[in-house]
């Protein structure tokens, strides 16, 4: 037996919450379920987070989600008479009156016996108490409402100063190593509460600065995005790269674009070409830009090996799935019939959709116009298209193929 | 009814129909005849926009022609000083009243005419013998020149038709100089093949009459082939000089570049037996070596079609082996999937133009099923009609094979499918003839 629960559940914890870069979640998760099998009610809760979803774990230990089943292992886990059950199922929604009347203590006595574990440092439950705190719970837990006080300024009071309480259970948790009870620490910190306590946002970083200076994956993620939105780029790609290598799924982006840019680093298409792969891998549901970008390594040969199939089906995928279209890879695919059929007439939609400075697209646009592949004939637009071009060699090629007529000015073929 | 697949051929002015022309325009109008015969030229050349109808060999020698011009001058000149010399034996009182600069010139008269009409009359023999008798002309000559054996070169009109064929399906002209893939058309022909050394010349020459400084550019282009013989062409540009070098570097990259009497040139023209050895190794060490780089790059782009594997997963890294190993894979594990090729742009063969090869494998042992698709000829319709076959494991390396070529297979025992929603039945006279 554990310090705090069964040895199982204290090392479960020690994988998914206290140690992310040991990259142990699926052993713990492996833990809980025999755990819970063998009847281990902390285990069934527990493991009912993990089912809920990344956002009650982390996204980069990759568990499955499975809500029902969450749900029928915390109920069981309440009626098994844990106390953290009963506390995280008020929290996730399962405490119902019926189960509230079923479960075999009262929610006062469950959180007295967190309590007294946060107290004696036990991370979890010290981020179980600050959330406890900052959800509100309190109230249902001492059953009380504003019909229990006196005067709406007593209610108000009582209510600042127990969802207070909570910036310093949260804190206590980040430093005894549970990185998770920074997110809401922050959102404290950025929000405040409506009537009762005012924002400080400028506090908000200073819960991420310190747990991505402890080292955990997901504040240093949490942290590079503050300071990218501050402009801080160097160091925003900094901390991804170093979340990154601790196994946060979210920044393994981010660290592939420093790699590609170069940001801090030397260039590294290869290593960008692998955490954009890892990306595309990791369960979070933002993946059109690292498959935009892969394309494009695809497509061009950087950091991997050409594939203009798999260029263009990463391409196209993004742009199905709601990310801007590349549009000079795209309509280059279609004009040159690389990873996809030739067609004409869809590159030239991607093509004339460019409204930057784009070399390479203007060429096949003027090669287009001017040879009518997809177009009716056009030699003047596209000559046009292909001195918008500019020094690009394919470009100045074609455009010898061109000349103004002596009378008239106009263009035609030589 | 007949097509109009054949293009209406339109109106020029042909040889000699052409010269009888501006011969008649520059006897009526004299100087004026020249934009006349200039407007004449650029229309004839507009109504022919596939190149010349007699070929770009051809047109060339017929346009040594011109060549009378400067001849008729040398001539004329040397006809005046000829005859200021015979003047002045009939009137030698004139002549002693000559100053010492005009008396130093009347002896030399009829030397510098006698040279001028000379040259004169030899212009005007090389540009009518080229004109005329194309199988004399010196272009006709440069062209048998670079073949293995000029002893045994064909007829001039098929050394004209070789020659314009290729620049005709692959020429680049830069001014007057064409460059194929296998022949570059100046003042006279190269073999790329041939070809050792590419050097320009751009020189600017001045020269003094008088108070008259006379300024003239020379641009030329300089070819030296593995027989180190020279070929030059005369361009109007430096720029054009440095395009026909750049075009040529791409086309020849294995070749000596360099400028006209530079080291280089002087190396390759007068290398005696055994420097030419080595600098032909050289030449093979290079090439071998651009070949090789080219190999690879070949590789590298000929990306030309989308493997989609049983599995969902694509790629244009296409090689033999990854396909052999989906072949085999149902003798290997019991299991077998449908592959299938696109290519960017479809196969031609057999008459039609081919879209998709799915391939069912059917392992070692087992019949392999292979379907072609037809295509639509719109990327967003699907191909109507498609033919399948069974076949050994040996006949399926022959067709996929071939098909990462772009060829089809002889189609001829294949059964006709037509498309039926979303999968294939017997085409109607397929049916017909199985129920027969």
């Amino acid at each position: 037996m554990g310090q705090f629960f069964s040895d199982a559940v204290e090392r479960a914890l020690q994988y998914i919450y206290y140690d992310l870069k040991a990259r142990r979640g699926r052993e713990g998760f492996q833990l809980l379920e025999e755990a819970a099998a063998a009847g281990d009610a902390d285990a069934k809760c527990l493991l009912a987070r993990c089912l809920y979803g990344p956002e009650y774990t982390w996204p980069g230990h990759d568990f499955p989600e499975d809500e029902r089943r969450g749900d029928d292992l915390m109920r069981q886990s309440v009626l098994g008479g844990s106390a953290l059950g009963a506390l995280i199922a008020l929290r996730c929604g399962v405490m119902d009156q019926q189960l509230e009347q079923s479960m075999p203590q009262t929610l006062q006595k469950a959180f007295d016996q967190i309590l007294a574990k946060a107290e004696r440092g036990e991370p979890f439950c010290q981020m179980v108490i600050g959330n406890v705190y900052y959800w509100g719970d309190f109230f249902r837990i001492q059953k009380k409402d504003q019909k229990s006080f006196d005067s709406d300024d007593a209610f108000l009071s009582y209510a600042r100063e127990n969802i207070s309480r909570c910036e310093d259970w949260l804190w206590r948790a980040i430093r005894s190593g549970i990185s998770a009870g920074g997110l809401n620490l922050a959102w404290f910190y950025w929000e405040g509460e409506k009537g009762l306590i005012s924002p400080r946002p400028e506090k908000e970083a200073e819960v991420y600065r310190y747990g991505a200076e402890k080292g955990y994956p997901d504040s240093q993620f949490y942290y590079a995005n503050d300071l990218y939105g501050k402009g801080e780029k160097a160091e925003a790609f900094s901390y991804y790269r170093s979340a990154a290598e601790g196994g946060e799924p979210r920044a393994f982006f981010w660290a592939g674009y420093s790699y590609e840019l170069g940001e801090g680093v030397p260039k590294d298409p290869e290593r960008a070409a692998r955490y954009y792969q890892q990306a595309l891998e990791a369960p979070i549901r933002e993946k059109g830009n690292p498959a935009n970008r892969l394309g494009m390594f695809y497509y061009d040969g950087r950091g991997v090996e050409r594939d203009y199939a798999k260029a263009f089906q990463l391409l196209k995928w993004a742009e199905n799935n709601g990310s801007p279209a590349m549009l000079y890879y795209l309509g280059a695919c279609y004009a040159n019939g690389q990873g996809t059929r030739q067609d004409y007439e869809t590159a030239r939609a991607y093509l004339e959709k460019i409204d930057w400075n784009c070399p390479q697209g203007f060429y096949l646009l003027g090669k287009m116009y001017c040879n009518g592949l997809g177009v009716p004939e056009d030699i003047a637009k596209g000559v046009d298209y292909l001195q918008k071009a500019g020094e690009l060699a394919e470009a100045r090629e074609e455009l010898k193929h061109y000349k103004k007529t002596f009378f008239g000015g106009k263009w035609v073929r030589r | 009814m007949q097509t109009n697949d054949v293009q209406k051929k339109r109106f020029y002015l042909r040889w000699p129909w052409n010269v009888v022309v501006y011969v008649a325009l520059v006897v009526v109008l004299r100087l004026f005849s020249i934009p006349f015969i200039l407007l004449i030229m650029w229309w004839n050349k507009k109504q022919q926009p596939d190149g010349p109808e007699e070929g770009y060999c051809l047109q060339r020698t017929r346009g040594q022609l011109r060549g009378l011009i400067p001849a008729g001058i040398f001539l004329l000149v040397g006809a005046l000083l000829l005859g200021f010399f015979f003047m002045g034996r009939a009137l030698p009182e004139e002549v002693a009243r000559l100053d010492e600069e005009s008396l130093l010139a009347y002896r030399f008269s009829p030397f510098l005419g006698a040279i001028a009409a000379f040259i004169g009359l030899v212009w005007a023999f090389l540009s009518l013998r080229d004109a005329l008798y194309p199988e004399k002309s010196a272009l006709a000559q440069s062209i048998r020149s670079q073949l293995p054996y000029p002893d045994e070169a064909p007829p001039v009109k098929e050394l004209f038709a070789m020659v314009d064929r290729d620049l005709k399906e692959n020429g680049q002209w830069i001014g007057r100089l064409g460059v194929g893939k296998e022949w570059v058309l100046g003042d006279e022909a190269s073999a790329l093949s041939r070809i050792r050394g590419v050097f320009d010349r751009v020189e600017r020459r001045t020269s003094h009459s008088g108070e008259r400084t006379r300024v003239t550019y020379l641009y030329e282009l300089w070819i030296i082939d593995d027989r180190q013989q020279q070929q030059s062409t005369t361009l109007r540009s430096k720029k054009e000089v440095e395009e026909a070098v750049e075009c040529l570097r791409k086309r020849v990259p294995a070749a000596v570049f360099g400028k006209y009497d530079s080291k280089e040139y002087r190396d390759l023209l007068h290398a005696d037996e055994e420097q030419w050895y080595r600098l032909e190794r050289e030449y093979r060490q290079r090439k071998a070596r651009v070949e090789e780089q080219t190999r690879e790059e070949e590789d590298r782009l000929a990306q030309n079609q989308v493997l989609t594997l049983p599995d969902g997963s694509v790629t244009s890294r296409i090689t033999w082996d990854t396909l052999r190993e989906w072949l085999l894979r149902p003798s290997r594990t019991g299991e077998s999937g449908p592959l299938q090729m696109v290519p960017g742009i479809p196969f031609q063969g057999e008459g039609r133009p081919f879209s998709r090869l799915v391939c069912l494998p059917g392992g070692a042992q087992g019949l392999t099923r292979i379907l072609l698709e037809e295509d639509s000829g719109s990327p967003r319709e699907p191909g109507r009609y498609a033919w399948t076959r069974d076949v050994t494991f040996g006949e399926a390396e022959r067709v996929l094979r071939g098909w990462l070529r772009g060829e089809i297979p002889s189609l001829k025992d294949w059964t006709r499918m037509e498309r039926a929603g979303r999968t294939w039945q017997p085409a109607p006279e397929e049916r017909e003839r199985a129920d027969g």
